[in-house]
Order: structure tokens, then C-alpha cells, then sequence
């Protein structure tokens, strides 16, 4: 009887080991992979681009009036939403909601802030191709902000301090004559109607403060950047000696988790450079928020990038048309059907939920996902099953969680300004 | 003023192709190209990248260079660039077009990106009179 039951025990055995008992490492790492760590260190962050659409994307004086902005909550109807409120700084400039709760709830999930200067795209379906344009359609959406441009532009003139420090880098306020209390071409109907009621100059003069406040609100986001986590630690002592792997910044779990992501995982196929992101859009199968169709994502959010007024071609815009390359050779095609972008996974410990509708609540969760890579509701998922077995998903997982580290900005930047 | 910046930045930027023959955007030491095709009836291909060695996730220009069998340039070519990788079963992330022919078979390519490390696939289409050439060419980044 003892005998029938040593197969069965040692084929249990033999399970279990191949599910939860870790592969040894290799002794050193390969050349290539050493490369690719080198590539995903931060010290490979290249300085951040200029905005040639926003000619005061790096003015302090545009960053402080952006901070006032960025915390101030008379930017909406009920006098209680700022952008802080979703774009919290100790959440890494998120709020820990599968969905935004602004006014009312949102349709997607609060994306960090950190190193989002760096992406030529903004929106989860990159429906908006710079910062300073991103920063408008929350004040005016109902869901949001739910106030408008005439609105915010009255708070501007009434206020001293705005006034003064926006004068100061716009020059003189223009406002047009009969002005109404609110207006705006995208709101409610009595909002659109308003607006309907102004005259064409009118109309650009309001958006071009608008405009201009959005170039602040970006001047003040481009502050906020990812600092040096255990992660660059590492990359840092294995370029002084490659061959070393096991230099004691990471654990052996971390490494492995390592290892998994440049290779078996295939995490850095879009998850790559020093933030983590290819600022890129893809379809991972990703199911539909609950309540809601499944998205068309990129393929719509370009057309709605090429229809904007604010865009980089805009009559808002400080670039000259040759410098907006992105949007003029951005592509369109129907594979992109269902794609969102590429969200960095610097400071993803503190960042959850996770996927554009916070639909998974871990990154254990988010792991399975992409181990199975499920059939997409639209299109195809461009992932295919990885095969992690157990113990491969729980270093994979302790290795991101090696990305998390205080940022490189100012605390100056991380609070609500002074307003003395 | 941005138009003038561009302006400027473009002259500089053509500045060497205008002087130094075939050494594009200023590679000054070096005429090789970063890569390079062959048509199925013996038309070559010379890709000259602004960004070199090429590198993911920076929109950048290229230079395509083409010559006829008997090494003579190819003008007035209707070229389309198209790509993308083979084991993940996508294209370019971006659509980029030639917007000029920068001198006698040399043509600016605008709008070339790569957002993956691995195996990609460049595929040149370029129509000459009645007559449409083909060349493609692999490379790993």
C-alpha cells in the first residue's frame, strides 16, 4: 500500500516544485540584457524635450502660476474640485479610484502625472498631442471640473494675484465686451448657447487665455519626475561591473523578476526606456470597464486629436507647423482599434488600481492578465500567454515593486502654494 | 519666430548633405549607410538615419537614397514606406512620408519611429514612371 503511494507523492512533489520553486540564475548577466537594463536606468533619461507649442513650458514664473492653478478649486462649478483632487501628489499624482471621481464619476482612470511631459501624447487613447491642451478638457468637462473658459477667465480678472502674475507673462489681459457669466463651445446647452451669442474675435480671445492657462498648468507639470528608485541602484552597480548579478541592491527574487521582464515576460516590449513606457498604444485585451462598451481607443483618440483646436497645428499654438511631426505622421490605421497607451510603471506600488478603467486591483492581478492574454472584445490582443508559472508571476511582481521611489521635483511643487 | 527657428534648424540641418556629397546629416567621418536594400531587379536602397545608431522611441528623419542598376540616381520616384514586426503582428507606430526630394534620388523620409526592442521590418515601395519597385529590409534594435 505504501509503495502505490510513493508515485503519486513524488508526481505531487514534482507539481508543486515546478509551480512554486525558483530557477536558479544564471551567473552573470547576458551582454544584451545589460543593455537593456542600461536602457531602462533613469540615468538613460534624457533631459525633458522643450514643448515648441508652448513657448513658457520651462518659465518658473508660468510653473507658479500653474501650481495655483493646479490646487486651486474655484477652477469648478461647486467650488471643490482642483486638479489635485484626482492628481493627488501622494499617490504619485494619482487617487487610488478605478474610476475618476470628480463632480460625478469619470469614464476612466487617473493616470499618473510623473514623467508625463516626456510623452508626445496625452489621454489613455491620446486624444490630446500636448500637456498644455491635456490640462483644458477637464476644466470643461461635466463629469470633471464642469466649469468653462469664460468662467475661469472671470476668476483670473477678479483675482489680483492671478491677474498681476498672469499679466505679467501674457501681457494685458484682453477681454472682450459683453462678456457673459459662462460660456464655452463644449458644455450644456445654455453654456454653448452663450457662446453661440459671441462674436468670432470674442471667441478667440476667451480661448487664447484659456489656452494660455493651460500653457501654465503644463509649465507647472513639467516638475514633476520620477526619482532614482532600488531599481537604478542596481543598474548603476552592474554597469560599474557587468558580469555581477547578484550585487545585493536587489533580492533574488527581484532579479529573477528582472530577468523575467526583459525576457520571458516580455513586459519591456512596451514597457521600455527609463520610464517604463513607450508612450505607444496597444491592444492587450484588456476587458470593458463594467457598464460600458468596449473602447475604440487610439483609433478614435486620433481623429479627435486632428480635429482639435488645441492641437499642435492650432491657431493656440506656438509651434510652427514643422515642428509638430507627431501629429502630422501619427497613424490611424484599424489596429489600433481598442489600443490604449502605455502607462509608465515608475511608482506603480503606489499607483493602483491599474488599466485605463482601474480594472484590475492589484499587480498580482494584472500579472494573470497578461500570463493568459485573453481573447479582446475588439480587435486582437497583441500579447500572447506567457506561461509564468507561480513563482515566476510573485518575482515579476517583487521586481516592479523595486520602481517606487520619491520623486526628483521640488516638495515646493508636491503641496498647495502659499498664496501670501 | 517658430518658423524661422524651423528654418534654421532645417538649413543647418541640410546644410551638410549640400556640401559633404553623400555625407547625410553631418556623418562627416562616415558614408555608410544604417541600412541598406536591394530591389528584386537590382535597384539599391541607402537609408541614412538623422538618428544614428537608430534607437527606440525618438521620432527622427531618414534619407533614402536611390540608385539604378547602372549605380545612377533615381529621381522623381512615388515612394511609400510602410513596416512593423513580424513576431508581434503590428506596424509602425507612426505613418511616415517622404516629403521631399532633397537633391537627385535623395528623398527626406519624416515621421520614423520605433517603440519596441526586436526584430522589425521596413518595406519600400517606390513607383518610377510605370514601374513599381520593392525592396525590404530586417534589422534587430
Amino acid at each position: 500500500m505504501k509503495k502505490l503511494l510513493v508515485i503519486p507523492s513524488l508526481l505531487l512533489v514534482a507539481v508543486l516544485a515546478w509551480r512554486y520553486v525558483a530557477l536558479p540564475l544564471p551567473e552573470r548577466w547576458s551582454e544584451q540584457e545589460v543593455r537593456l537594463i542600461q536602457s531602462l536606468a533613469l540615468a538613460s533619461l534624457p533631459d525633458l524635450p522643450p514643448d515648441s507649442s508652448n513657448r513658457l513650458a520651462d518659465d518658473p514664473a508660468a510653473a507658479e502660476l500653474g501650481h495655483r492653478l493646479y490646487f486651486d478649486t474655484r477652477l469648478s462649478s461647486n467650488g471643490k474640485v482642483a486638479c489635485a483632487s484626482c492628481h493627488q501628489p501622494e499617490l504619485m499624482f494619482t487617487d487610488g479610484l478605478a474610476l475618476a471621481m470628480g463632480l460625478s464619476m469619470g469614464s476612466r482612470h487617473t493616470p499618473s502625472l510623473v514623467g508625463i511631459a516626456y510623452s508626445p501624447w496625452f489621454y489613455w487613447d491620446g486624444r490630446k498631442d500636448s500637456q498644455w491642451s491635456q490640462a483644458l478638457a477637464p476644466l470643461e468637462a461635466a463629469v470633471e471640473h464642469d466649469t468653462d473658459r469664460v468662467a475661469v477667465l472671470r476668476l483670473i480678472l477678479a483675482d489680483q494675484p492671478y491677474r498681476e502674475l498672469y499679466e505679467s507673462l501674457f501681457g494685458p489681459l484682453a477681454v472682450p465686451d459683453h462678456l457673459p457669466d459662462s460660456a464655452s463651445p463644449l458644455g450644456n446647452a445654455e453654456r454653448v448657447a452663450a457662446w453661440n451669442s459671441m462674436e468670432t474675435d470674442a471667441q478667440i480671445a476667451v480661448s487664447t487665455v484659456f489656452s494660455n492657462l493651460g500653457k501654465a498648468l503644463a509649465a507647472y507639470q513639467r516638475q514633476l519626475l520620477p526619482g532614482p528608485a532600488r531599481f537604478d541602484d542596481y543598474a548603476t552597480a552592474i554597469a560599474t561591473d557587468p558580469s555581477t548579478m547578484h550585487t545585493g541592491s536587489l533580492s533574488g527574487a527581484e532579479v529573477g523578476g528582472l530577468q523575467l521582464f526583459l525576457g520571458k515576460a516580455q513586459c519591456a516590449s512596451c514597457h521600455n526606456g527609463p520610464l517604463f513606457t513607450n508612450h505607444e498604444f496597444h491592444n492587450t485585451g484588456v476587458f470593458a470597464i463594467a457598464g460600458q462598451l468596449p473602447p475604440m481607443g487610439r483609433y478614435d483618440g486620433i481623429r479627435t486629436a486632428r480635429e482639435d483646436p488645441f492641437n499642435c497645428l492650432g491657431k493656440f499654438s506656438d509651434a510652427d507647423a514643422s515642428e509638430c511631426i507627431e501629429l502630422r505622421f501619427a497613424r490611424d490605421e484599424n489596429d489600433l482599434v481598442g489600443a490604449q497607451k502605455t502607462p509608465t510603471l515608475r511608482n506603480v506600488t503606489l499607483t493602483a488600481p491599474y488599466m485605463h478603467g482601474g480594472q484590475f486591483k492589484t499587480l498580482s492581478e494584472v500579472i494573470q492578465h497578461y500570463n493568459d492574454a485573453p481573447t479582446s472584445m475588439l480587435n486582437h490582443n497583441e500579447a500572447k500567454p506567457l506561461g509564468l508559472r507561480a513563482v515566476e508571476a510573485s518575482q515579476l511582481e517583487a521586481f516592479l515593486h523595486t520602481l517606487t521611489a520619491p520623486l526628483a521635483t521640488d516638495k515646493k511643487w508636491l503641496v498647495a502654494p502659499d498664496y501670501e | 519666430m517658430p518658423f524661422f527657428k524651423a528654418a534654421l534648424t532645417k538649413a543647418l540641418w541640410l546644410a551638410p548633405v549640400l556640401v559633404a556629397g553623400s555625407n547625410l546629416f553631418g556623418a562627416v567621418e562616415s558614408t555608410m549607410p544604417d541600412l541598406v536594400g536591394t530591389s528584386g531587379d537590382g535597384y539599391s536602397v541607402k537609408i541614412f538615419s538623422q538618428l544614428s545608431p537608430l534607437e527606440i522611441n525618438r521620432i527622427h528623419s531618414w534619407y533614402i537614397e536611390i540608385t539604378g542598376v547602372d549605380s545612377t540616381p533615381v529621381s522623381n520616384a512615388q515612394i511609400t514606406v510602410t513596416g512593423g514586426m513580424p513576431d508581434h503582428d503590428h506596424g509602425l507606430p507612426t505613418q511616415p512620408q517622404v516629403t521631399e526630394e532633397v537633391r537627385d534620388g535623395t528623398y527626406l523620409l519624416e515621421g520614423m519611429r520605433f517603440h519596441m526592442p526586436g526584430k522589425w521590418q521596413i518595406v519600400i515601395d517606390f513607383r518610377v514612371g510605370d514601374q513599381v519597385h520593392s525592396t525590404s529590409i530586417e534589422f534587430s534594435l
